[in-house]
């Protein structure tokens, strides 16, 4: 095991970078292909050789950043697999990230003059995330709200012309302009965890709140925020809250300029309240705007097959579903759209079995060991 | 949810797809930072991914479109849409199909088809399709029955059916209580569950008077253009949650003297509730028309028509009261006012008492004391003294 290099003296929460550190053979491109499973098991033979992994839990664990990043791949992998409870499993070991050995003075002779925490912020974001996928909302509401609570605190700090730690280091213009840009980006990422939880666990007035608030943080998420707060309305069945959402993201489109992908968003807002309102016609026609100017856009590719079949229409559909498929698998061969043929198929004819086989088929050559084969419903 | 007749082979087969709203699709972030091993390859796989929000792909919420999994439940007062295919899987060309739809329920059979003419003929692999859509009025078993007749190219006419069942829950709990006024006024309070297992939004509660009465609704905080809802920002009604909607009713000047006001039933209006859910999915009920029972005033009724609500301290003020007589006979009435010692000098609520009339026929007093609350004030210091 190499030691890795000591870059400079930032202090908790800022990892190294460690690219210059790689000491083991873990190619980001292992994961490009999508083949997931097979890298989670890479993951797993590194870790071993690190001295961890496998049937190790329990004795005594010599972290390093890079082992570290290992876990943190891993342990993304499988939630990204939807294997929750096996990246809870491994994940309990580490506590509440905190445990001495997690920080770099627990190795003095490998990080000598080295302070603070070696857990990457993007662990600590998935450790906090984990419990809603398990059942546990509330869980990951709270440490969700502590890890907010922590980069408040270190913004005030940088604010204030302290360190992140609220020591007195004077930090470099450029260095405090970076981390002020860092902490504000991981705010903003941890209030986008917070609100998805409160959106799962069904409490759409917070969910709202908090959506809201992330709009001063990434103002220039605005249209894109306002418009799945509209979303989330027309859900409960508020439609008139909805619209009014959807009007101020076409006053913010306006003062923002026209962007062909804000004229989109204002159609699709438009096509989803026709929906709300039985007007399958109506929101047709708007997904078709969009395909105007944007023909290969999937989703609203989509959408149109779907109003396509709430008109009676479900030949035409799955034959505009179908080509899609045929012409861009890469875009198209997606959970959603996969689903929705299936269903197509399943309503069309006895014979539905045999074109979902030829689907997966397709999708074998594809997707790589990660796909959810759930969608296709051949069970 | 499908029920098929014997097992001959048809050369049509008929599917059937319960339509409600689709869903939008949910997505499951997985980010990191650049600093981090898989650098900027998380973040390319979610712009990539084609239901993430483009500039915003940790917003869990998608666009994309998903059509039902699944029958899922059905309640009273909404509306049952369904698709109906009749595709035909041989590789003759089928004459004179006529699809037929029709709901039974345990008090009727409804006929749901959009038309009832034959198409002429259906080439292979063609498919005839229909949606249906109907408001369910009843609530237990339903069943949608679908009936095919065909002729084949053979001459041969074929008939097959098929059964699917399914069951219509109440969605809502409606409990009603009264509360009388000292004038003719009538408060009602409607308490209403929701007993479905997804969020309700309530679109429109409404009190239906009966011709006796006129209704003011008492669910809206005045303010704005449109006056906000007394339930704030909680604008929907989650699972098993209740909310109480307060109505006033008041009877009709041309109603308040005649006798079914002043005794026993009377029959107050009904409620009319309209609620939505996911994407709109709309139901709306009824309840039968509601009763109160009056209270029994006995042979005089002694009523406030007019009566202030604050007063200064010695000044004399008015009030008007309103005597009705409840019984089948004439009367002869004398009015006798008495003071009583209203002792506490100190302001506040006051009682209004001393009323007494006399029946001069039948010798019998009533005594009215109590009938009405003042609230006293100081007029010299602003204060209540």
């Amino acid at each position: 095991m190499r030691p890795t290099e000591c870059v400079c003296d930032y202090d908790s929460w800022n990892p190294v970078d460690i690219a210059a550190g790689l000491p083991l053979c873990f190619h980001p491109s292992v994961m490009s292909s999508k083949n997931w499973r097979a890298a989670v098991d890479l993951t797993g033979r590194l870790l071993t050789a690190h001295g961890q992994g496998y049937g190790k839990a329990g004795q005594q664990s010599s972290h390093t950043t890079d082992s570290l990043q290992l876990w943190f791949v891993r342990l993304s992998l499988l939630t990204k697999l939807n294997l929750f409870q096996n990246a809870e499993l491994e994940i309990e070991p580490f506590g509440n990230l905190d445990q001495p050995d997690l920080f770099y003075e627990y190795y003095p002779t490998v990080y000598p003059g080295r302070r603070g925490s070696m857990v990457p912020f993007s662990m600590r974001l998935l450790h906090a995330e984990l419990p809603q996928y398990l059942a546990k909302p509330q869980e990951a509401l709270d440490r969700l709200h502590n890890l907010k609570t922590v980069c408040l605190a270190i913004l005030e700090n940088l604010e204030k012309g302290l360190a992140e730690d609220g020591s007195m280091i004077t930090l470099t213009q450029e260095n405090r302009q970076g981390s002020l840009k860092l902490w504000r980006s991981r705010l903003s990422r941890v209030m986008y965890s917070m609100a998805n939880c409160l959106l799962l666990m069904k409490d759409y007035v917070l969910a709202v709140e908090t959506y809201h608030s992330i709009i001063q943080y990434e103002p220039q998420q605005r249209v894109q925020l306002l418009s799945g707060i509209g979303r989330i309305f027309l859900q409960i069945g508020d439609v008139k809250t909805a619209e009014r959402y959807f009007q101020d993201v076409e006053k913010a489109c306006q003062m923002t300029g026209s962007q062909p992908s804000h004229t989109t968003c204002v159609l699709m807002n438009r096509a989803f309240v026709s929906l709300s309102q039985n007007n399958y016609t109506e929101a047709h026609a708007s997904f078709t705007e969009v395909l105007k100017m944007d023909p290969k856009n999937p989703v609203a590719n989509n959408n149109a097959a779907v109003c396509l079949l709430y008109l009676g229409c479900l030949k035409e559909s799955l034959g505009q579903l179908e080509g899609l498929v045929q012409q861009d698998p890469a875009l198209y061969l997606h959970e959603s759209v996969l689903f929705n043929l299936t269903t197509m198929y399943e309503l069309e004819s006895s014979r539905s079995t045999q074109k979902k086989q030829a689907l997966l088929e397709a999708v074998a050559c594809r997707e790589g060991d990660s796909f959810n084969t759930q969608c296709l419903k051949l069970l | 949810m499908d029920v098929s007749q014997a097992k001959q082979e048809h050369l049509l087969a008929l599917k059937v797809m319960r339509l409600t709203k689709p869903t939008l699709f949910t997505n499951l972030p997985v980010t990191c930072e650049d600093r981090d091993l898989p650098g900027d390859l998380f973040d390319q796989l979610m712009r990539e991914d084609p239901s993430t929000i483009k500039g915003a792909e940790a917003l869990m919420l998608g666009e994309m479109l998903t059509l039902p999994q699944n029958f899922g439940n059905i309640f009273l007062g909404e509306t049952f849409s369904s698709y109906i295919s009749v595709h035909n899987d041989s590789i003759q060309v089928v004459k004179d199909i006529l699809v037929k739809a029709d709901l039974q329920t345990s008090s009727q059979r409804l006929n749901l088809s959009a038309s009832n003419s034959a198409v002429a003929e259906l080439k292979p692999e063609s498919c005839i399709d229909d949606v249906i859509h109907h408001e369910v009025k009843e609530i237990g078993t339903h069943i949608l029955v679908c009936a095919v007749s065909y002729t084949t190219q053979y001459g041969e006419k074929l008939y097959f059916r098929k059964f699917f069942k399914f069951q219509v829950l109440k969605p809502l709990d409606v409990k009603t209580k009264f509360y009388n006024a000292e004038t003719d006024e009538v408060f009602l309070e409607a308490q209403i569950q929701n007993i479905t297992t997804s969020p309700m939004f309530m679109e429109k509660v409404s009190l239906e008077p009966s011709m006796m009465y006129n209704v003011t609704e008492l669910n809206t905080v005045a303010g704005g253009d449109e006056g906000e809802s007394t339930f704030g920002k909680m604008s929907y009604l989650q699972p098993m949650d209740t909310r109480q909607y307060l109505y006033c009713l008041k009877p009709k000047p041309e109603y308040a003297e005649k006798a079914g006001v002043i005794k026993g039933v009377t029959v107050i209006g009904k409620l009319d509730i309209v609620w939505k859910t996911n994407l709109g999915e709309r139901g709306r009920l009824q309840t039968s028309q509601l009763q109160r029972m009056a209270p029994g005033y006995g042979d005089i009724r002694l009523s406030l028509e007019m009566i202030p609500d604050t007063v200064n301290l010695e000044e004399p003020f008015d009030i008007i009261c309103k005597i009705t007589n409840c019984s089948e006979r004439t009367m002869d009435l004398e009015l006798e006012m008495m003071n009583t010692r209203s002792i506490h000098w100190c302001g506040g609520l006051q009682s209004i008492s001393g009323l007494r009339l006399t029946d001069t026929f039948l010798k019998r007093t009533y005594e009215y004391d109590d009938i009405a609350q003042v609230c006293v004030v100081c007029p010299y210091t602003n204060n209540e003294c």
